[in-house]
């Protein structure tokens, strides 16, 4: 097995890959979640979020103060199509939409 | 080849269910996880990208290594579903005990670079393009739509707290006795917490997904069975606690590598007891406290060198080349506050050095604030003033000792009564929709 | 290797001869051919100077944001036209940019349920097979055989175009870019154009920064933003923003080819390389915006609206987890055609907007023929189509009735 630090395991982002990231640069965390995958799977970020944040702050190219999470998208647990469908009011299909 | 347990049950274990096709025996109190682990089987799935083993890590619902195909559903987390006798168990994303798939990790020794992988030319683009799209996938699709109908409830609480781990039943407690008793509500299922504290009026097995400030409500669901539940509060209490951040490591994503709190909770939780060796990574009070509750060496993160094993870890390398021999590693990092919900609620959030947190008083009161991104910020300025009153309490209000944890209770506790008390006390209703 | 994408330091020098607005796929798309046609000196012509001011980050902007739909299945002759050349283009397009797009060709699955998308299908059938664009009729059977978990007892006709496809926007906006910087594009990013002011020749930007650059001619490509900056210098444009939902599932194994449009309700979904479920529908009632109320929340109602539709049309995906939901913005153009060339009164300030939701797939094709018609006053039918002064002019007429949410 290959020697790798992760810092996202949902999507298998390892430090290297955040530090070439980093080294092209994107300093924003919005911006490295998408180059990188960093916190687009299951989790959601719950993982490696603060992980990225602690790393950016370390390296001095974002001050703690000015430090701001990537948006927090629901859903925030999971939840499936079929429970949603049950809070559909309204009529069943629109006319048809299009333009 | 059976594998040795790492944990002991509390009794003769009573239940058994299929993984990978095989019986496992497990008892009442256990989840997929904490059977899993204590039959020895640590790796329940592979990497979507380098092909590698992974297994329940953080114990606690907030990792997503632990997703499991459970009688037919994909990516259902190991780590909150209870045992049930004759459930089937199955890994995903694996082919078999000698896949083929292992290999990337191999060939790919100095990273995949997924954007610029294999572009040229454009027939062995297009190659790539397939085995990558049949690679990456996590689980197959469900065998078949859930059974029933589903269901839509809507609850207008005066309180409402989001979590009954510890902050949460105990606030939930302190209101109940002023005569207050809030609605609890709860991702894990109430089997799960212990029945002397469980809150009077409790949704278990529900998760609160997400807070539409535009639309003025909370949302929650449950899985099984689908049911969705709209929650108009006058106060919402966050108890959701925190999650537990990777420890940047050298093969930090071996199997058996899991969060030293998720451990605890979990042996606390099933009454299980380690009959495995245990290395906690970690420094700091914490650390100190939880490697002391496990009965565990510890050693400090910067000391590590690496993880060793292949299929699990089976040790702790030192940067003096010095090797802790173990069965689980366990993470001590600082937990790193659940903000997600409050940021969807609007409440400023700021960076605490291990994690994010909201902006609270002493007492846990949130003042609503912009949302945390600016492209996304004009909407909590747009927005109305939200019909309720924000507080948190425990890890995420910054608390992460016992006693921290108490006292930050009794704070908010105190200061959410005396708002109440300006108040009388509305009728809670809660509708079936 | 990675490529250096734009930086938020970038210098910028004092004068350039394009300033593009907005770095989106638009702005992009535009910098990258403006750099392929000039960068070699065709013609004997000195290099152009192109600098790209964008915001935020890249793929902060409807780009970022979007479904990744790419089809040649309209309406109308001209679009199905460009759309062809654009598909074209993507074919190669990964090699030349040096980086994957994640372009697959699994087609497109239109649904009617309705007689008048019934009609409407017909209709683009032989209007496709006289511009010739592959498009089959099926009945609803045969639509099953290719998604196999639809419930087709609604369904009423459907066509199906193997070309057709999907794409993985971001690194569309990350290859352009890459390979416009490699050319000598200065590409500035966290840094907004504040105010536009006109001088006897072309235009000063003054940015966020307090620089001010100065530009012969400059380009809006801001999308649903660029009415704040026309205002500015009295340009009145009939385009709108207009918050548009989505999401995307838990990812699962492939099961899904074509990305399936249900005429009747607007739900459309596909399934990512990633293998994620993508999926929108436009909301009944959802309400335009001006861009001073632009917000991109998510909402429940969104989410509700869709699961009805898509678990009655698709009953297996009850099963299936949400893992995310956004919004981006639509730049609505009143009448679905693009807002393309020099404004009115400002011919030397020249949009590139109004793409409502289908300006990524064209983006390619507009990315070139803007290029061209800059640099070399080249013609293209669809300019004449799209030019900003056919509003004042009267020249409005709704050509287009395939525009999806
Ligand atoms: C949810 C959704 C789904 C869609 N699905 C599809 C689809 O399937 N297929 C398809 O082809 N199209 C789709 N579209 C449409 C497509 O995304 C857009 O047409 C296209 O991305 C427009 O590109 P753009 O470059 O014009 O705009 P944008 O990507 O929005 O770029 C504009 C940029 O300008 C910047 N900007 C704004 N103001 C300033 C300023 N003052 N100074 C500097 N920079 C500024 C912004 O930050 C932004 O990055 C969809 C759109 C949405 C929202
Ligand atoms: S989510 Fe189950 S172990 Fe982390």
């Amino acid at each position: 097995m290959t020697a790798r630090t992760f810092v996202c395991r949902c999507e298998d982002v390892t430090l290297g890959e955040v530090e070439r990231a980093i080294a092209v640069g994107l300093a924003d965390v919005e911006e490295i979640k998408r180059y990188t995958g960093l916190g687009t799977g299951p989790c959601q970020g719950k993982e490696c979020l603060s992980a990225l944040g602690r790393l950016l702050v370390a390296r001095g190219l974002v001050p703690a103060a000015a430090l701001r999470p990537f948006t927090a998208r629901p859903p925030v647990e999971p939840v499936t199509f079929g429970a949603l469908a049950a809070g559909a009011t309204g009529p069943v299909a629109p006319e048809d939409p299009s333009r | 080849m059976p594998k040795a347990p790492l944990l002991a049950p509390p009794g003769p274990p009573t239940l058994t269910f299929r993984w990978d096709g095989a019986p496992v025996a497990a008892c009442p109190g256990d989840t997929v996880a904490s059977a899993l682990i204590a039959a020895g089987e640590l790796a329940t799935s592979r990497s979507a990208k380098y092909r590698r083993l992974r297994g329940p890590a953080c114990l606690h619902g907030g990792c997503g290594t632990c997703l499991v195909r459970v009688d037919g559903r994909p990516n259902q987390r190991a780590c909150l579903t209870p045992v049930r006798e004759d459930m089937v168990v199955e890994p995903q994303n694996t082919y078999g005990g000698l896949d083929p798939t292992a290999l990337v990790d191999q060939i790919f020794r100095r990273g995949i670079d997924h954007h610029h992988l294999v572009v040229y030319p454009r027939l062995a683009n297009q190659m790539m393009q397939g085995v990558a799209r049949e690679l990456a996938g996590f689980g197959e699709l469900p065998d078949a739509p859930p059974e029933g109908a589903a269901g839509l409830f809507d609850h207008v609480p005066e309180v409402l707290v989001i979590g009954a781990g510890r902050s949460g039943r105990a606030l939930a407690a302190a209101l109940a006795a002023a005569g207050r008793p809030p609605l609890v509500v709860e991702r894990r299922a109430a089997a799960a917490l212990p029945a002397a504290e469980r809150p009077a009026r409790l949704l278990a097995g529900v998760g609160v997904f997400a807070c539409y400030p535009q639309e003025r409500l909370w949302a929650a669901a449950s899985e099984h069975p689908p049911v969705l539940h709209r929650l108009r509060p006058r106060h919402v209490v966050l108890a959701v606690g925190a999650h537990e951040p990777t420890i940047p490591l050298a093969n930090n994503d071996l199997p058996g590598v899991v969060s030293a709190r998720g451990l605890a909770d979990m042996l606390e939780q099933t009454g299980r007891r380690l009959a495995a060796r245990v290395v906690v990574v970690g420094e700091g009070p914490r650390a100190e406290l939880l490697a002391a509750g496990l009965g565990a060496e510890r050693v400090a993160p910067a000391r590590v060198h690496k993880l060793l094993g292949a299929r699990r870890v089976k040790g702790v390398q030192l940067d003096d080349g010095k090797i802790l021999r173990c069965d689980l590693v366990a993470l001590a990092p600082d937990p790193a506050p659940a903000f997600e919900l409050a940021a969807q609620a609007g409440a400023p959030i700021r960076f605490t050095g291990a994690g994010f947190a909201p902006v609270c008083d002493p007492d846990g009161r949130i003042a609503a604030g912009p949302a945390a991104h600016p492209l996304e910020a004009a909407d909590a300025q747009t927005a109305p003033p939200p019909p309720w009153t924000l507080w948190a309490v425990g890890e995420l209000a910054g608390a992460t000792t016992p006693a921290e944890i108490q006292a930050s209770v009794d704070r908010c506790a105190a200061a959410l009564l005396r708002a109440l008390a300006e108040s009388p006390a509305p009728e809670d209703s809660h509708a079936r929709a | 290797m990675t490529a250096v994408m734009g930086r938020p330091d970038t210098a910028l020098p004092a004068d350039v001869d394009v300033a593009v607005i907005g770095g989106g796929i638009m702005g992009l798309g535009l910098a990258y051919h403006l750099a392929l046609l000039s960068g070699t000196g065709a013609k004997g012509k000195p290099p152009l100077s192109v600098a790209v001011i964008e915001r935020s980050y890249l793929v902060s902007g409807a780009s970022g944001r979007n479904g990744g739909g790419v089809r040649m299945q309209w309406g109308d002759a001209g679009n199905v036209r460009l759309m062809m050349d654009s598909i074209e283009l993507c074919k190669d397009l990964a090699q030349q940019l040096g980086i994957n797009l994640w372009f697959r060709q699994g087609g497109y699955l239109f649904l009617a349920r309705s007689e008048a998308g019934e009609v409407r299908l017909e209709r683009n059938v032989h209007l496709h097979a006289e511009v010739g664009a592959p498009t089959r009729l099926l009945t609803a059977a045969e639509a099953q055989t290719i998604v196999p978990q639809l419930d087709v007892a609604e369904v009423r006709l459907a066509t199906f175009n193997p070309e057709d496809g999907v794409v993985f926007p971001w690194a569309f906006v990350w290859g352009y870019a890459a390979k416009a910087v490699e050319r000598g594009v200065l590409l500035r990013t966290h840094t907004s154009v504040t105010r536009v002011e006109p001088l006897a020749r072309g235009y000063a930007l003054h940015l966020s920064t307090g620089e001010v650059v100065r530009a012969a001619r400059v380009v809006n490509a801001t999308g649903a933003w660029s009415g704040a900056l026309n205002r500015q210098l009295g340009i009145d444009l009939p385009n709108r923003p207009h918050r548009h939902e989505i999401l995307s599932s838990e990812p699962l194994k492939p099961f899904l080819d074509p990305l399936v449009v249900d005429l009747s309700s607007g739900l459309y979904f596909s399934q990512s390389t990633r293998g994620e479920l993508v999926t929108g529908i436009s909301l009944p009632d959802a309400p335009d915006g001006s861009d001073e109320s632009l917000t991109l929340h998510s909402s429940l109602r969104f989410l509700t609206h869709l699961s009805r539709t898509l678990t009655r049309l698709m009953p297996i995906t009850a099963a299936m987890k949400v893992l995310r939901q956004w919004v981006g913005p639509y730049d609505v153009s009143p009448d679905g055609d693009a807002i393309v060339g020099p404004s009115p009164g400002h011919p030397d300030f020249i949009q590139v907007c109004g793409f409502t939701g289908h300006g990524f797939m064209m983006a390619p094709a507009v990315g070139r023929l803007l290029a061209r018609w800059l640099l070399d006053g080249e013609a293209h039918p669809m300019l004449a189509r799209w030019s900003p002064g056919r509003f004042a002019a009267g020249g409005m007429a709704r050509r287009e009735d395939m525009i999806i949410g």
